[in-house]
């Protein structure tokens, strides 16, 4: 057998510059949705009973998505208790069953679209879409995110001394489940 | 095998042979994270951007003066086109190129955060850039009436949206988390600090224009409602308060020039810090969308309130000036000047203020062109600013100082430009009433005028650049002593490398203290 060689510690990324990164760009994504749902409840306003009178918006499958939603935060949090205290396994499921309700979301909010058959071309069906897929895109990015950090968590590169993938992926994630709230009141109960 | 165990020896080269094709010029660029040269690249590309926009402005200038005898239907929309390019696609990027080029240095980092992102960001800036020249040229960008071209403009400005997005969030990740040991907050140098208030502000600001961009888009809307978008949506990043976020990193520039021209410290750092602070609140104008904004009061809180930091950091950099014998180097002049072009802006501000004070019955003053003059003198004093960032950094950029008269030629022409077009949109918002359109021909002279001498002093920046560059490769060598860790980066910097010596950081001027042999706190 060869002679074994020393080789250099690994250079450690730099730590929280994941979590800033993705705390302004969460920001800039909340933005365009605070812009878009602002636009949406002025041009609502202004057309009082003619906006989207032909179409039944129900209240049922919002108000599932957004219990499923609260519940991923929970789990999402509980990804990052996990692999804060270097428990890998739980982090693991943890992340598996957040993507879980993530698809879950996202289902209910492909059938909502199906059964409200809000026009494009009609008044505000431009806006009603850009709010409602503003937050289903924020969801889908936030399962991507989490996927990836997921899979960097199962190559060994996040522990409880480098934590900020899966923070990251979390901060994205709660801002996503915050967005979804404000729509659901103002797209779905103060309609 | 495992990775503790030797590799086998082999009997060709090795893959680190010298052998091996090394990529050309063309190849690293194109596959570059080194900030130093995406910080070039958004610097010549943003000034090219810039020759064009500002020809733009003398052709529109030059159809006014002839009453509408040179580009037909195309004017109303060219102007307009003008006004955001000069915005997006010079100003804001030039001082973008500064900062990801110096603010990893002053940090004494030896590369950017996330520099892949930010390559992203400026292929994506400058291809989306073209693009939109490419729809202002067949009658489409902003105000246009061709719908096809129309779109096409609308994807290429939230491109370009998105792309500066993206280099801010680099750009502000690298003052969050690339700081040295002992650089808290509050000891980090005025021109990172700046860049981190313009990178959070530019966030927030361009988010949410370009979700308007979105609406247009997802509307699919043809050319007539797409100028109402855009007018509805967009066009408040170009008056006053949003227009301001584009000169924050200006007020930052200043103060690091007066301190490298005077070899002197800001005494009260953190009240320099707190009028940077003031300025970026103050700049902040998402609230104010829609254009019944400008006729509240709030609205004309914010447009001149912001004067008192301008003559804040104005009286800071006097401060520091009267220390010590100080030089007039091109970066002070330039930095100064700029700072009185954002006055200016202040007193349209005022002016529009004074109009809608009385509902637009009292005056009943030129609005439209009030808010232009407000975008003229802004852009321009970050264009000059970003001149001066160049010309104060110019050993990091381009590894050889560019302190020569003909440098402060071409900041003195930018400065005129700027002035001559900010000072032509107010008096002809005071003189054109009723909406009247009181000696266009006039205004349009006028305009030409200001849009030939800022490229004249862009060109002429060039040639200074140039030679710079040129004096670099003679093996040049700079005279400058700096105050911030920027200053001990051995010439020609590449990213990457850090010299082993840095200075300890106990205050924000950590140069200064290693010469002078002090380690106490200072700030």
């Amino acid at each position: 057998m060869a002679d074994t060689v020393a080789l250099t510690a690994p250079v450690l990324p730099r730590r929280r510059e994941l979590l800033f990164g993705t705390a302004f760009a969460t920001a800039g994504v909340l933005m365009v949705m605070v812009t878009l749902i602002g636009a949406y409840l002025a041009v609502r306003n202004a057309a009082g009973t003619a906006f989207l009178p032909e179409n039944r918006i129900p209240l049922t499958q919002p108000t599932m998505m957004l219990l499923t939603i609260v519940m991923s935060v929970v789990t999402m949090q509980w990804a990052v208790y996990a692999i804060s205290r270097d428990d890998r396994k739980h982090a693991y499921l943890a992340l598996g069953v957040t993507l879980l309700l993530g698809f879950a979301f996202a289902n209910q909010q492909t059938f909502l679209w199906k059964q409200a058959a809000v026009v494009l071309e009609k008044t505000g069906g431009a806006l009603f879409y850009c709010v409602t897929g503003g937050s289903f895109a924020m969801v889908v990015v936030g399962m991507i995110f989490i996927a990836l950090m997921a899979f960097r968590a199962l190559g060994g590169q996040f522990d409880s001394r480098q934590p900020d993938g899966i923070s990251a992926a979390a901060i994205f994630w709660y801002a996503a489940a915050a967005v979804y709230s404000v729509v659901w009141v103002a797209v779905y109960i103060m309609k | 095998m495992a990775l503790t165990e030797t590799r086998p020896d082999t009997a060709g080269p090795t893959p680190s042979g010298d052998d091996r094709p090394a990529p050309g010029s063309g190849e690293q660029l194109l596959g570059t994270g080194d900030h130093v040269a995406l910080g070039r690249l958004l610097i010549g590309a943003s000034l090219m951007f810039g020759i064009v926009w500002s020809a733009a402005l003398v052709a529109a200038g030059i159809d006014a003066l002839t009453s509408n005898g040179l580009l037909g239907t195309w004017a109303p929309g060219l102007a307009t086109s003008a006004l955001v390019g000069l915005a997006l696609l010079t100003a804001a990027p030039l001082l973008l190129g500064v900062a990801v080029i110096v603010v990893p240095l002053q940090l004494g980092s030896p590369a950017i955060a996330f520099p892949r992102a930010l390559a992203l960001a400026v292929w994506t800036w400058a291809l989306s850039g073209l693009v939109f020249l490419v729809s202002v040229a067949i009658d489409g960008g902003v105000g246009g009436t061709n719908d096809q071209a129309t779109r096409l403009g609308n994807v290429a400005l939230g491109a370009v949206l998105a792309a500066l997005g993206l280099g801010a969030v680099c750009l502000a990740t690298t003052v969050m988390s690339h700081r040295p040991e002992g650089m808290t907050l509050p000891k980090v140098p005025f021109l990172s600090w700046a860049s981190l208030l313009a990178a959070s502000l530019w966030i927030a600001t361009l988010a949410s224009a370009f979700a308007h961009i979105v609406l247009g888009q997802v509307s699919r809307a043809g050319a007539t409602t797409l100028g109402v978008i855009f007018a509805d949506g967009v066009a408040w990043l170009l008056r006053a308060p949003a227009v301001y976020v584009l000169a924050i990193p200006v007020l930052g520039i200043a103060l690091d020039a007066a301190s490298t021209a005077s070899g002197k410290r800001l005494r009260q750092y953190g009240v320099g810090q707190g009028l940077l602070g003031a300025y970026a609140i103050l700049s902040f104008g998402a609230w104010a969308q829609l254009p019944a904004a400008v006729n509240t009061a709030l609205w004309t809180i914010f447009a001149l309130l912001i004067a008192v930091p301008i003559l804040g950091t104005l009286g800071a950099v006097g401060d520091i000036l009267r220390q010590g014998r100080s030089k007039a180097t091109p970066a002070l002049v330039c930095s100064v000047f700029s700072l009185f072009l954002l006055l200016g802006s202040v007193a349209a501000g005022l002016t529009m203020a004074l109009d809608r004070a009385g509902s637009g019955q009292i005056f009943d003053l030129n609005q439209v062109a009030l808010a232009s003059a407000q975008g003229y003198f802004v852009i321009g004093a970050a264009l000059l600013g970003g001149l001066g960032g160049l010309f104060q950094w110019a050993p990091q950029i381009w590894g050889r100082d560019t302190a020569t008269p003909p440098s402060i030629g071409a900041g003195l022409l930018v400065l005129a430009g700027a002035a001559v077009l900010g000072t032509g949109g107010l008096g002809q918002g005071l003189s054109q009433q009723n909406g009247a359109d009181t000696a266009a021909q006039f205004w349009g002279l006028v305009t030409a005028v200001g849009g030939v001498l800022v490229v004249l002093g862009i060109l002429g920046t060039f040639a200074a650049m140039l030679r710079a560059a040129r004096d670099a490769d003679d093996g040049g060598s700079t005279e400058v002593e700096g105050l911030t860790l920027e200053w001990a980066f051995p010439l020609p910097v590449q990213g990457g490398t850090v010299p082993e010596d840095l200075p300890a950081v106990t205050s924000p001027y950590p140069l200064a203290d290693a010469r002078e042999g002090g380690t106490e706190e200072r700030s």
